[in-house]
């Protein structure tokens, strides 16, 4: 029985002898090419107008526009569905005017509150630390000067940090000042109010 | 024989040569190196003892007061937000000082020269007046400033000057060494083109010697070559070797074939060398700083150039190169056209073309928000040990099965979703048999059909 497959098998190789080099051929050029991986590539894509997108996304360049850009800021002077303009300006008046006429619309909700807490964490924290003291996690490292603390700080633009008021928390947050920047492309509007809020309750802390 | 023997002599006695020659050469170059080295150390060592006076004040009450009132808006070597400190007792008179820091903005509403040549200056920022300050912690504080200052002068001429001719020593050392291979190399060629030459010189004189030897050589030869062919012949061998080889080819060609698309582990080489290792490892920032729009968008999306200059209007790096700005910080300078003398911003801006790495096709839907903010899902997850990535990769294939597979095991988390409330009512109300319309479901929402 062996000896009869094995006869078979070797008169099948005779008969099928450039079908087999074909295949082996094949399956060669196919490791091959598969086996060399290269991390700088996609690597090998199978259809890939399946995955290329007929829309352009928002990172990719556009030949329509004059930057060349997909992603264009919105016309000047027009307000998303929803968006609250600041209207105060980045002076020591607009700072003073929004100290006194601002006020925060979200009402003191233990609900903001935790999510005023979670933005203030990711955004401010590194600098001004957890409590707000001015001891973030990069001030230690040394290597960023510290921003006063809220509890017992004095602002740089006059008065105890803890007597800082709603629209000029707001007012920082949405220009910067010395070497804090501008915080208004990462949190929106009610973001910002949120984190207001949760800053007051840093100002209490001793 | 003797022939060669005597040629392997000649090449003994050129290596030894040729060693000479390196050794020299390169003593010479470190010899060159060291009085450049010795001279350096000497200014070093001259500055501090040149500058050095008897300051005023209290540098150490100073250096409480300079950290918590001026560091914000000032360094000792460097243009922050107001000019660099460090020899500012020189620049200007005490007495001037003294006013200046008590209440500058005064200085300039009165129409004060050098105020108003700061001031302009320095983008027209007006600095924070200081009235609390008695003139001992002014006078504190600028003692603290020279103190400080004369170190920091003095401390980069050293450090630049030793690092800068260890560099040339070393860069020689690598181009004689280099050299000195490439000729060793050419020798070792010649050399051995010779003893081929005397080899075949040998053979065709037909000595006795020549003629056994290479007599013996080709039966040597012959011999190995018969087995080979008795191999080949051998046809159950050569299907067996013609089937393994099938398999191990095959088996790793379909492996393969179903990794087609999946792009786990690519790494582009990106525009600017950002490592998450330092900012979300070392600096333990929170990955929503940059990406905030995680939270709230489909999209985690690549930050704008301005959360960027958050932190790096400050932080240059110069300590890592020689007092230079990091090539890859003024990548970030360069796309916003800021100038970092003037700290203003040009007209001239042009985007940074970061390479997407986590590409999904328009053909599958995925949202951030709903996987960071709903589900409360950690970043690492999908994306991997990100914070201890240089250099950023794919970690997940991002196959439907990935999302399948995830998606089989994961609990939904309920509590204090207004979503699963409102399904969860409608269901008591299926049950109890009142009418519950497309409408309730949400079937009045425009994305429902025009998405």
């Amino acid at each position: 029985m062996q000896q009869k497959l094995s006869t078979m098998i070797e008169s099948m190789l005779v008969m099928n002898k450039k079908v087999a080099i074909l295949f082996f051929v094949m399956f060669a050029v196919s490791a091959i090419i598969t086996s060399c991986k290269d991390k700088r590539t996609r690597g090998l894509e199978y259809a890939p107008n399946m995955y290329e997108p007929i829309a352009y996304n928002p990172d990719q360049k556009n030949p329509n526009f004059a930057d060349g850009k997909t992603a264009q800021n919105p016309p000047k002077g027009t307000n998303p569905v929803g968006f609250s303009r600041f209207n105060f300006d980045e002076t020591r008046q607009g700072y003073d005017a929004a100290s006194a006429f601002a006020i925060n619309p979200l009402q003191k909700s233990q609900k903001n509150l935790v999510e005023g807490q979670q933005l203030y964490l990711a955004m401010c924290s590194p600098c001004h630390g957890d409590k707000g003291a001015g001891n973030g996690h990069i001030v230690t490292l040394g290597k960023y000067p510290a921003p006063p603390s809220y509890a017992n700080g004095v602002s740089s633009r006059g008065g105890a940090m803890k007597d800082l008021t709603d629209g000029k928390i707001y007012h920082t947050i949405q220009y910067g000042i010395n070497l804090m920047g501008s915080y208004a492309s990462q949190l929106s509007p009610e973001e910002r109010w949120k984190v207001v809020m949760y800053v007051h309750e840093l100002q209490t802390l001793k | 024989m003797r022939n060669f023997s005597s040629e392997l002599k000649k090449l003994h006695k050129l290596i030894a040569v040729y060693a000479v020659f390196i050794l020299s050469i390169s003593t010479l170059a470190y010899a060159q190196d060291k009085p450049a080295d010795t001279s350096n150390a000497a200014i070093a060592t001259a500055l501090p003892a040149a500058s050095a006076s008897t300051p005023s004040g209290d540098a150490k009450a100073g250096e409480a007061l300079f950290k918590a009132n001026c560091t914000s808006c000032h360094a000792l070597n460097k243009r922050v937000l107001g000019p660099a400190l460090a020899g500012v007792n020189n620049r200007h008179s005490e007495a001037w000082l003294l006013k200046w820091i008590k209440n500058a903005p005064a200085m300039v509403a009165s129409g004060d020269k050098e105020a108003l040549k700061i001031y302009n200056e320095y983008n027209q920022a007006a600095m924070t007046p200081f009235p609390q300050f008695s003139d001992d912690d002014v006078k504190n504080i600028l003692a603290y400033i020279k103190v400080e200052g004369d170190k920091v002068n003095t401390a980069p001429v050293a450090v630049t000057g030793v690092t800068a001719a260890s560099d040339t020593s070393y860069s020689n050392y690598m181009i004689f060494g280099l050299i000195a291979v490439i000729i060793i190399a050419l020798l070792v060629i010649l050399l051995l083109n010779k003893v081929i030459s005397t080899l075949e010189n040998l053979l065709t004189k037909k000595d006795s010697v020549g003629i056994t030897l290479y007599e013996e050589e080709t039966e040597v030869q012959k011999d190995k070559l018969a087995v080979v062919k008795k191999l080949i012949k051998n046809k159950k061998l050569v299907f067996f070797v013609v089937l393994c080889s099938v398999i191990t080819l095959g088996s790793f060609g379909w492996m393969d074939l179903w990794n087609t698309g999946v792009q786990t582990g690519y790494q582009p080489v990106q525009p600017i060398k950002f490592s998450h290792q330092l900012h979300a490892g070392t600096n333990q920032i929170k990955c929503q700083y940059c990406h905030s729009s995680a939270w709230k968008s489909k999209h985690a999306s690549i930050p704008s150039a301005n959360v960027c200059m958050n932190c790096h209007k400050y932080v240059q790096a110069t300590e890592k190169y020689n007092g230079e700005i990091s090539p890859e910080i003024k990548k970030i300078y360069a796309a916003l056209d800021y100038n970092p003398e003037t700290q203003k911003y040009g007209e001239n801006t042009r985007p940074i073309e970061w390479i997407r790495i986590h590409n999904l096709p328009d053909l599958a839907y995925f949202n951030h928000s709903q996987h960071v903010k709903v589900a409360g899902i950690e970043c690492q997850k999908c994306h991997g040990p990100i914070q201890e990535m240089a250099e950023v990769y794919q970690y997940s294939p991002l196959t439907m099965k990935w999302c399948i597979n995830c998606h089989r095991v994961t609990e939904v988390n309920s509590k204090g979703n207004a979503y699963y409330d409102k399904i969860l009512a409608a269901h008591e109300d299926i049950k109890k048999g009142v009418k519950v319309t497309a409408a309730v479901l949400g079937g009045l929402e425009c994305g429902k059909c025009h998405y």
